[in-house]
């Protein structure tokens, strides 16, 4: 280990924070390294200072208003009847669509009964089969070349 | 009945999300201490540092975070970028509380006097110095720890650790 190297680790060596194999190797070299060993010692002098210092820890009265603020910006229930709320909300449109329809059709049928139309159920419309073909017409100065 | 005290923050998240409101108490009751006490030692005021920790903990309710992600680090960015823009807006120089230290450790002792030389040192330091070294010191961070809140290299985070820890030893020489 180099001591550009350990200069890295000191804090953590100091503060015992180092892994086993790189404690190790600390060690050999502070062994061996003067300089290091004062850098070490003045780490260690400066890292004392904080050594022992209060945590301090928020009033109890701040859990309670940040809980306040969730409340107010908690969404209700994004399910009903255990459905997404945009299934149930396209559900009831469908439905309503349907029941509109329905009514409206009695209404007009109800209307046209008081004025005395009558009201027949016409039978579908058969096709004849010539309004389905078409005939290409050629024109005669074409026949001859045909 | 969820036994949360089985669960990590990850696991805790989740069932906040399902639902479960105790689950967000747990969290809280895990990282406030930590954050709180970052958020006091970066602004050195015990006022601001609970406006930073009920804006953080909002924040960690209301978003969509995805639990694979390292959601205390999340956390501790929040707080720093909430922390950087109240320093912005004071713009004066950050000044330790006396009053407010005085209140919380009671009658002025040796550790109070302790306190204060501690606070008094860390608001010497630029804002970036001081946030590595108070998550190295108080919070026991890795440096890859570090660098993940503060979204910088590993390298970075490695030499504000080295120019501050010059700085406080010449602060300390001065004072003695």
């Amino acid at each position: 280990m180099t001591c550009s190297e350990l200069k890295s680790h000191l804090v953590d060596y100091r503060l015992g924070e180092l892994s086993p194999e790189l404690e190790i190797g600390v060690n050999e070299h502070l062994a061996v390294c003067k300089k290091c060993s004062v850098e070490l010692k003045q780490i260690g002098d400066t890292v004392s200072g904080f050594e022992g210092s209060a945590r301090f820890k928020p009033a109890p009265g701040v859990y309670k208003r940040i809980a306040e603020k969730i409340t107010v910006l908690k969404p209700g229930p994004s399910r009903f009847l255990g459905m997404p709320k945009s299934m149930v909300f396209a559900f009831g449109a469908f439905m309503l669509g349907i029941v509109l329809t329905k009514s409206i059709d009695a209404i007009i049928i109800s209307t046209r009964r008081v004025s005395g139309i009558e009201v027949r159920q016409e039978a579908p419309r058969r096709v004849p089969f010539s309004d389905t073909v078409e005939f290409y017409s050629v024109p005669a100065k074409n026949l001859a070349r045909i | 009945m969820i036994d949360h005290s089985d669960l990590n923050i990850s696991g805790l998240y989740r069932c906040f999300k399902k639902g479960d409101e105790k689950a967000f108490e747990v969290i809280y009751r895990v990282l406030s201490p930590g954050v709180f006490n970052y958020s006091v030692r970066v602004l050195g005021d015990w006022h601001l540092a609970e406006d930073v920790l009920v804006e953080t903990f909002t924040k960690f309710a209301r978003s969509d975070l995805d639990t694979r992600g390292n959601l205390k680090a999340w956390l501790y960015r929040v707080a720093t970028n909430a922390c950087y823009s109240l320093l912005r807006k004071r713009k004066t120089e950050l000044k330790c509380y006396e009053q407010q230290l005085k209140t919380s450790f009671g009658n002025p002792g040796p550790d109070f006097t302790k306190e204060l030389r501690v606070q008094r040192l860390l608001s010497k330091l630029p804002d970036y110095q001081r946030i590595v070294v108070i998550l190295k010191f108080y919070e026991r961070m890795t440096y890859q720890e570090i660098a993940d809140i503060l979204c910088c290299p590993l390298g970075t985070v490695k030499s504000r650790m080295h120019q501050s820890m010059h700085k406080l030893r010449d602060l300390m020489e001065d004072r003695s």
